[in-house]
């Protein structure tokens, strides 16, 4: 039977974007125990937003769900920087602001996790399956309705599971200064 | 568990028993090591509150389920008790009665209405008013071999039910013109002979289009037949042919644009005398029957008692959404 949700991963795009497919696997596979993860197959819930001015007025919505649910309950907001916001800080001042403005207290507001892209996560997962992406234009919109649906499925899989080795060489100190291979 | 007291109190069914609606054995819940479970029915019928219990006995082995207690109050005031030794009531005369009655059988279902409180056969005819309901259109008969009287748990007996109602012109009416809101071009029914004793149900269709002809309810999809099914308990709940009804997942094989009219017309159904518990998981139906009618029913896991609590939803979230996150228990 389902367990609860402890893991609202509120997300850019719709139903059918790619960013669930690859959220959903990735945190799959990190198990971060820092946000008391629990087993069951429901534990994880990404919930698209729409766009990102969207994601923003959601935010206090969901903030307010996780937090009646208690503390072990976590938002994670995963958003893309975009050409428009200069870093992660800008944007993340941008969500504040939103939510500032809906009545949410600032502690309240830090109990949030925030995963940005650089610029979008189109070019982060183009990255981790072909090497190189370029920042300076969008990478390719994956769908998951389509006809290649099966083989885009492994795909995503596989750059989840690259990110995830990438994150791990990192942690250990393998994968030296980071340089221009590994996205910041 | 209300089919089992339905069936026990109406005298349908008895326990052990090989016959078609007999109770051969009971499931014993798992998380509990008694051998007797009880039950207790609360339910009012004209305007008067009655109170039902039931206690049945068994144990592992091949010896059969057996009634070792059973009574009935109205109004905080006895109207019956028995136990293993028999039934004890009393008469309206006054006059303390007793009988032994089969541990197998239920002495609501045999107790004869000549001479007793006309109470008792207001709560009989309460019970045999629960309709419980879980439809299964795959199951359901090509054809009708004798009339029922009422429908049975998965609907399969849904022609012969059908053919209880057909000669009352007001029913045959009434019916296919409850259908008539997801279904405009519906014109009527009609039983069809094709055998000896034998009957189809066919439904007429008289489109706007080009075709204008007959269908046989085997000839539908899965979903148009439970389509019929529930429009049919609608009606019966309409015309007090049942006073309750339990609908286990009507929403199965049924297409989304055509299950929140059904929802919303059996809303409009429901008042003091008129009641009807839905069972399902699906957001259309949470949603389009107001969450504050809804309570929620979970196990922890598969060896926890199933609890019942209100259907808490947090704010800015759909019924449906919460419930997939499991959060709608604070």
């Amino acid at each position: 039977m389902p367990s609860r949700t402890r893991i609202v991963c509120l997300h850019e795009g719709r139903n059918d974007s790619v960013d669930r497919t690859f959220i959903k696997v990735l945190i799959e596979a990190l198990g971060p125990k820092w946000i008391r993860p629990e087993d069951g197959s429901n534990s994880i819930r990404p919930v698209p937003g729409g766009n990102r001015s969207d994601l923003m007025k959601r935010l206090p919505v969901e903030l307010r769900a996780c937090a009646s649910q208690g503390a072990d309950t976590t938002l994670m907001v995963w958003a893309d920087c975009d050409d428009d916001m200069s870093d992660g800080d800008a944007l993340m001042k941008a969500f504040w602001e939103v939510a500032r403005d809906q009545g949410i207290a600032r502690g309240d507001f830090d109990t949030v996790v925030f995963v940005f892209a650089k610029d979008r996560l189109e070019n982060w997962i183009q990255f981790l399956e072909t090497g190189a992406t370029d920042e300076g234009k969008e990478g390719p919109r994956v769908k998951h309705l389509n006809k290649r649906l099966w083989r885009r499925g492994h795909w995503l899989l596989d750059a989840s599971r690259k990110h995830l080795a990438l994150c791990r060489l990192r942690s250990s100190g393998h994968a030296g200064t980071g340089g221009s291979w590994l996205p910041a | 568990m209300l089919k089992l007291i339905r069936d026990l109190a109406t005298g349908d069914a008895v326990l052990g028993g090989d016959g078609e609606r007999d109770i051969k054995g009971l499931e014993l819940t798992t998380w509990l090591p008694d051998k007797v479970q009880e039950f207790e029915l609360d339910l009012s019928a004209n305007g008067k509150w009655f109170k039902y219990r039931l206690h049945i006995e068994q144990v592992p082995g091949d010896l059969k389920p057996r009634i070792t207690f059973e009574s009935a109050t109205c109004q905080g005031a006895e109207l019956y008790t028995r136990d293993l030794d028999g039934v004890r009531f009393r008469k309206r005369s006054g006059e303390q009665k007793g009988f032994p009655l089969d541990w197998r059988q239920a002495a609501l279902g045999s107790i004869e209405p000549r001479g007793i409180s006309p109470d008792v056969v207001t709560l009989q005819q309460a019970i045999s008013k629960l309709m419980i309901i879980r439809p299964s259109p795959r199951d359901m008969e090509p054809e009708s071999r004798a009339e029922a009287a009422r429908p049975d748990l998965f609907l399969s007996n849904l022609t012969s039910w059908y053919r209880r109602f057909a000669n009352d012109l007001e029913w045959a009416n009434q019916f296919p013109r409850s259908l008539q809101r997801v279904w405009p071009d519906l014109h009527s029914f009609r039983l069809d002979d094709v055998g000896i004793n034998a009957k189809a149900l066919r439904l007429r269709f008289a489109a706007k289009g080009t075709w204008d002809g007959f269908l046989y309810f085997d000839q539908l999809s899965d979903g148009e037949k439970a389509l019929v099914g529930l429009y049919m308990i609608t009606t019966a709940l309409d015309r007090g042919d049942a006073q309750t009804i339990l609908v286990d997942e009507p929403d199965n094989f049924v297409g989304l644009p055509e299950l929140q009219p059904w929802v919303l017309s059996l809303m409009e159904l429901l008042d003091e005398s008129r009641q009807a518990i839905l069972i399902s998981h699906h957001p259309e139906i949470l949603e389009t029957a107001g969450r504050s009618n809804g309570q929620y029913i979970w196990r922890d896991d598969h060896s926890s008692p199933a609890r019942l609590g209100p259907l808490i939803v947090p704010e800015g979230l759909s019924a449906g959404e919460a419930i997939t996150r499991g959060w709608v228990r604070a």
